[in-house]
């Protein structure tokens, strides 16, 4: 009886748990929070088949192919990513290990098996090509909200529009950037970046989202620099959340040796 | 324009339209397919010429580099175990030889939850120096680096069994390599090198045939590391049980020969102000020559390196090391030189700069890595650029400029080396 009445109850509760949120508007801290949760943190882990295609203004083409692994420390904190490279041939075998940080600087990895190197990436080197993409290594793990400042600059029935200002200056390219942010995913769909004439010359866009496992999943999305005319478009397969992966996994033993019962898709 | 776009894009519609589609689709093949075979096939062929910008006397030729190769890659995934190929062919058109070169046949597997094995033929490599080792006494081919192929084949390969063990404690890597494996050093052939007895540079062909150590078990080479990272600082302890891997011992018949080497050391290597920085030191011990008396024999030495790495701007890269080779019982050692003036300084010091700029993509990069001595007045330039044209063609050019105000010093011996030259690849 108990248990009917509940039942009964609960569509109410909803809606009245709705009206409370639409009534008290977010605010720009709370928007970036869910917006970088619903980005990088989906799960406790994750892995992801993923390959991008490279696409120059002349139309000539690259390939890179990779299995991503992640796994959360801390909800929104520190996190681990691992990412393995199959293709090209030239880059196969090459792996990219980010302990990511969010009170100091993150540590990263690079292994080359033709030199059975593992070669330290240095902290501030974020904002360069994620193995000759259009992505940055800092679009693969993540930037930290905490390095910019937010503003609401527009809201709509299905957007926020976020613009963010760098902090320091010194370690990116952009002026700033501004995000179009799903109300109901909280996935930014749309970023622009914008030089310091304040035009954008670097667009990231979200092509197609599928529910995974209950979570909003980019399933594809694009970068696209509007100076050099190149693209790069990036295609996930077999996403999977929560599937156990082992702090272990994440450390210097992944460099030489990927852990393959991970690499392969659950 | 927004807001249907974003309700499209949830509903898993394309908002790029047709001709994104098609981009994403632009693979050639289709990724659910894949993946089927347990093995995995590629490589490169590679034409590449360089020659001399100086006359050395010893050569008629000037041609420095001139060479097609193969390379050729296979690995297959067992379900236990791992086997891995690379393998070099190539016509060397500098020694008009034809020349193969296996640089990995191994077979890998792991046990014991917590233990990695790798055993055949391989490359290893250890230590935080860029292009400066102390610590890492696998061998290195300085024929293939001052030739300018690619900086990969700076690394010889050995046949070791190499067993890394991860503990919560410490993690300890032991590389057995029951065969001892000098370097692939300069031996007249292809480049001229000062001869202190003879006091000037000889060459024209290879000159150095050495007395190898005997092959038994004795004689074997261990090196050893313990390493373990806390909180993103790299910590770590090595040891070596070998032999100096260039011939740069004398036998009492003169000939050229390798004598005992012990190397004790340790590095530290992690962020500091937005860059990366690293500390490694290493006591290379004269086991035959413990009092630095016995001019057939290299004395001891320490080996200090501080390092640091920062991003000066976007893209632009600059790595800086001070290095420090401190030769011990250096009084013993010149009183008993025949030849003290061709003898290194007490304290001969090395600083380098690495200077990369990677354009959008890392479609160029332009590289400068320059060493300079100010104990020994030379330096050894390393300019060079390469062009990603596709994943299949890369073309790469540079230079190997060397300069030093007497010809004896390390780099001085090579200023008629000096040279440039261009490699084309195609991968497959």
């Amino acid at each position: 009886m108990v248990k009917y009445i509940l039942v009964l109850l609960m569509p109410l509760l909803m809606v009245l748990q709705a009206q409370a949120a639409g009534d008290e508007p977010l605010s720009v801290d709370k928007i970036v929070s869910k917006a970088n949760k619903a980005s990088y943190y989906a799960g406790d882990d994750g892995r992801s088949d993923a390959r991008m295609i490279i696409v120059d203004k002349d139309d000539n083409k690259q390939l890179r192919q990779f299995v991503i692994l992640r796994k959360d420390k801390v909800d929104e904190g520190d996190q681990d990513f691992l990412v393995v490279f199959s293709r090209p041939s030239d880059v196969r075998g090459t792996v990219f290990l980010v302990n990511k940080h969010v009170d100091r600087d993150d540590d990263r990895w690079l292994y080359l098996p033709g030199l059975d190197l593992v070669k330290r990436i240095s902290a501030g080197d974020k904002r360069t090509s994620f193995v000759g993409s259009d992505f940055f290594y800092e679009d693969v793990s993540g930037r930290n909200p905490e390095l910019d400042t937010h503003e609401l600059i527009e809201e709509n029935d299905d957007a926020y529009i976020l613009k963010s200002m760098p902090k320091n200056k010194e370690n990116v390219e952009f002026s700033y950037y501004q995000s179009s942010i799903n109300k109901e995913t909280f996935l930014p769909m749309v970023v622009e970046y914008f030089n310091d004439k304040g035009e954008v010359y670097r667009r990231m866009e979200v092509v197609e989202v599928e529910e995974v496992e209950g979570i909003p999943t980019v399933m594809k999305s694009k970068i696209s620099n509007l100076e050099t005319g190149s693209e790069t478009f990036m295609q996930f397969r077999r996403p999977a959340y929560n599937v156990g992966i082992p702090e272990s996994v994440f450390t210097s033993r992944s460099l030489r040796n990927p852990p393959r019962e991970w690499l392969e898709a659950q | 324009m927004a807001r249907p776009a974003i309700l499209m894009a949830m509903l898993g519609l394309s908002l790029v339209g047709n001709a994104a589609e098609d981009e994403f689709d632009a693979w050639g093949d289709d990724w659910a397919e894949e993946e089927q075979s347990n093995w995995l096939w590629g490589g490169f062929v590679e034409a590449a010429y360089g020659q001399r910008l100086q006359t050395d006397s010893w050569f008629d030729n000037k041609k420095t580099l001139s060479e097609l190769r193969s390379h050729l890659e296979a690995d297959y995934t067992g379900d236990n175990f791992d086997f891995s190929f690379r393998g070099d062919l190539w016509y060397d058109d500098v020694i008009n030889e034809t020349e193969l070169d296996i640089r990995e046949l191994s077979v890998s597997f792991s046990a014991f939850g917590n233990t990695d094995f790798k055993i055949g033929r391989q490359i290893s490599t250890w230590g935080t120096g860029d292009l400066l080792f102390l610590n890492d006494m696998f061998p290195k081919d300085w024929k293939s680096f001052f030739s300018g192929r690619e900086d990969t084949y700076l690394k010889a390969p050995a046949d070791a069994i190499r067993i890394t063990s991860y503990f919560d404690a410490v993690n300890v890597d032991i590389v057995w390599t029951p065969i001892f494996t000098e370097d692939r050093y300069i031996d007249g052939e292809r480049y001229s090198f000062f001869s202190p007895l003879a006091g000037q540079n000889i060459g024209g062909q290879d000159l150095i045939n050495p007395v190898e150590p005997d092959e038994n078990m004795g004689n074997s080479e261990i090196a050893l590391r313990l390493y373990k990272n806390i909180e993103g600082t790299e910590y770590a302890l090595y040891g070596y049980r070998g032999f100096d891997k260039q011939p740069v011992g004398l036998t009492p018949n003169l000939e050229p020969t390798f004598y005992r080497r012990n190397v004790f050391g340790a590095s530290v290597r992690g962020n500091v102000l937005d860059g990366l920085y690293n500390l490694e030191t290493a006591y290379h011990d004269s086991v035959n020559d413990s009092n630095g008396s016995n001019p057939l024999i290299q004395n001891s030495q320490w080996r200090l390196l501080a390092g640091y790495e920062s991003e000066l701007m976007a893209r632009l890269t600059l790595g800086v090391q001070y290095y420090l080779e401190w030769t011990q019982k250096y009084d013993e050692l010149i009183a008993n030189s025949p030849t003290p003036q061709f003898e290194p300084e007490e304290r001969r010091n090395v600083i380098t700069t690495r200077l990369t700029y990677r354009a959008p993509k890392d479609k160029w990069v332009w590289s400068l890595f320059a060493f300079y001595s100010p104990t020994d007045d030379d330096s050894y330039i390393r300019p060079s650029v390469n062009y990603r044209l596709s994943d299949e063609w890369q073309f790469t050019a540079g230079a190997n400029i060397f300069n030093g105000q007497q010809q004896h010093t390390f780099f001085g011996q090579f200023e008629d080396a000096t040279n440039a030259y261009v490699r084309v690849r195609y991968n497959f």
